[in-house]
């Protein structure tokens, strides 16, 4: 897209308004889509939004492999840093565990069942669908399709296959896991034992 | 939910093949037959691997074998109990994204004269089981075979029928007495026919041990608006003359009777002791083309890596494939690999259905059949013929 303008004899540039309408709609496109942590819960629930997420630990571990396996790929989005740290059940996100109990204050997200355990659920309520909604509809559509499928396949996991998966793909956080005796390391490629 | 026959091929002669499609509407969405059911063992595989690929499934399964010991602990322990519910929860849970989950859980044979000797005890562990069902809320409840004579299996039936709205999935063990069989399905046909019952059960005994009863069952119900849920199926249909075939039991079985297909679900996935055989010879693999589970021994290393990797590709398994030597001596190894394979066969059985379907719908699986050498040397072996060419 070509933008018209004048020049003035101190070199500034004199755009009309329509022409800097123009260019402000090509600035825009040209920068990185951005999404919140927030975005990020909203979006994985939304994925399969009758469907709740069993679990805390389930819910941090898929947003943590949602923002390393899932987005890193789409590098024209950019997400705010969860900022991941090994802890207790491996990675763990204390901005994002906030984020969480803020989308719950303001009714976006249902918690429902016992806390800390394989029974509390998370999904979206009315409200929080209707953001999500908005957040989705803006991902492009391999990564929403993406979505879908990578909740499926982790839902599927349950809570003691998604331990193994991010443990055995991400040692690192694996270090400080209270339960990582539980999750042997198997290292493959060193010959017959 | 609705169920309703789309075809039956047994057109050509229903003396050889019989196989038949329905359509199950659990909601808006419709679900075709013949159908692999996800189990709790393919869960249990895609975690022990760990795979995070989503195996599509429209119907799950879940099915515990218990033991004398587990029946015993239900019938005198509360622990025993909640552990179950728990359990159920847990892969009703992994299974959400299913649109029917389908429980079996069925006491050993032993405890029909253990434990289970009584009648009384039955019962009982019928109410306990039925409650534990419905406490982690699955919609579908399973009546497990109780060994009752078919006039005490009959009036079972009835009384819960009588006494309850729920929908029950009634179980016949396929080697019982064939009269029994026959007795029973009697029994069952007018409650299918007046859709108060969707789903019959049949426990799996190998073709050879339970011809008649298959038989019957075929017979009986057909043309029936029911789904004909065939469970606890061995991966390889090795106990007969056509074991040389390694055919696998779920897909010989699509040609006997069944619409959903429940594999068998093996405690700590099956491996056992790994010193006592090679293992190229204890890890199998699923084979499409065929419809066999052979050992990889009967293949080259590349073909049968290729074929595990084509269908999960991911290069941290291709590493554990590339180095399954190491897995000879070492457990854990061993049963990251046959969790693999398991997967693996999970998902191309699945899609192996879905392309029957077609044939069974154009009536022409004896198309279909001619082109799976495993299938059809069982089924012809079945029809004590060398060749296949009739078909």
């Amino acid at each position: 897209m070509t933008v018209k303008f004048k020049t003035a004899s101190d070199s500034t540039k004199i755009y009309s308004f329509k022409e800097f309408c123009k260019m402000v709609d090509q600035s825009e496109s040209n920068d990185r889509q951005k999404l919140l942590i927030s975005d990020m819960f909203l979006v994985l629930l939304y994925a399969k939004r009758d469907k709740p997420v069993y679990g805390r630990t389930m819910l941090i571990k898929q947003l943590f492999l949602l923002y390393n396996e899932v987005f890193d790929k789409f590098q024209k989005i950019q997400i705010q840093e969860p900022n991941f740290i090994p802890y207790d059940f491996g990675p763990y996100s204390f901005k994002s565990m906030k984020i969480l109990d803020d989308l719950r204050f303001s009714k976006e997200i249902a918690v429902d069942g016992k806390k800390n355990t394989k029974k509390e659920s998370f999904c979206l309520t009315d409200k929080g669908s209707i953001t999500a909604k908005e957040r989705f509809d803006t991902l492009p559509s391999a990564l929403q399709e993406e979505i879908k499928s990578r909740r499926i396949g982790w839902d599927q996991l349950g809570t003691r296959g998604m331990l193994k998966y991010v443990y055995e793909n991400y040692p690192d956080m694996k270090e400080k896991s209270k339960i990582k005796g539980r999750y042997k390391d198997i290292t493959w490629g060193v010959g017959k034992a | 939910m609705k169920v309703k026959v789309r075809s039956i091929d047994d057109r050509r002669s229903d003396l050889f093949y019989t196989a038949r499609s329905v359509e199950i509407k659990p909601g808006s969405k419709t679900i075709k037959t013949p159908i692999r059911a996800l189990t709790n063992g393919d869960l249990n595989a895609k975690a022990g691997a760990p795979i995070d690929l989503p195996l599509e499934a429209p119907i799950a399964g879940i099915h515990f074998k218990l033991k004398n010991k587990d029946v015993h602990g239900i019938l005198t322990k509360n622990a025993a109990s909640n552990s179950l519910i728990n359990r159920i929860e847990d892969f009703s849970q992994q299974m959400q994204h299913s649109s029917v989950i389908l429980p079996l859980i069925q006491p050993p044979e032993s405890s029909f004269k253990d434990i289970l000797a009584k009648e009384e005890n039955r019962r009982v562990f019928f109410r306990l089981i039925n409650k534990m069902q419905k406490i982690a809320g699955l919609t579908n409840i399973c009546v497990p075979w109780l060994a009752f004579s078919k006039e005490k299996t009959v009036q079972f039936y009835q009384e819960i029928l009588k006494n309850s709205d729920d929908n029950y999935v009634f179980f016949i063990d396929a080697k019982a007495n064939p009269d029994d069989v026959d007795y029973i399905s009697n029994f069952l046909k007018p409650h299918i026919e007046t859709e108060r019952i969707q789903f019959v059960g049949i426990l799996h005994q190998h073709v050879r041990k339970a011809l008649r009863s298959y038989d019957i069952l075929w017979e009986k119900f057909k043309d029936c608006n029911v789904g004909i849920v065939l469970s606890d199926i061995d991966r390889v249909d090795l106990d007969n003359p056509t074991s040389a075939a390694y055919v696998s039991s779920s897909h010989l079985n699509e040609f006997i009777v069944g619409d959903v297909f429940m594999s068998r679900v093996f405690g700590g996935g099956g491996g056992g002791d790994p010193s006592h055989t090679p293992i190229n010879h204890r890890l199998k693999v699923f084979n499409s083309s065929e419809l066999s589970v052979k050992p990889i021994e009967k293949y080259s290393d590349a073909d049968w890596i290729q074929n595990i990797s084509d269908t999960i590709p991911d290069p941290r398994l291709l590493r554990k494939l590339e180095n399954y030597q190491e897995a000879s001596d070492d457990q854990n190894k061993y049963n990251v690999l046959n969790y693999v394979t398991k997967v693996h066969e999970y998902i191309r059985s699945s899609d192996e259905f879905v392309k029957s379907q077609d044939y069974i719908r154009r009536e022409e699986s004896s198309e279909y059949i001619g082109a799976k050498s495993a299938l059809s040397v069982a089924l012809a072996k079945m029809r004590n013929q060398k060749k296949l060419d009739s078909y």
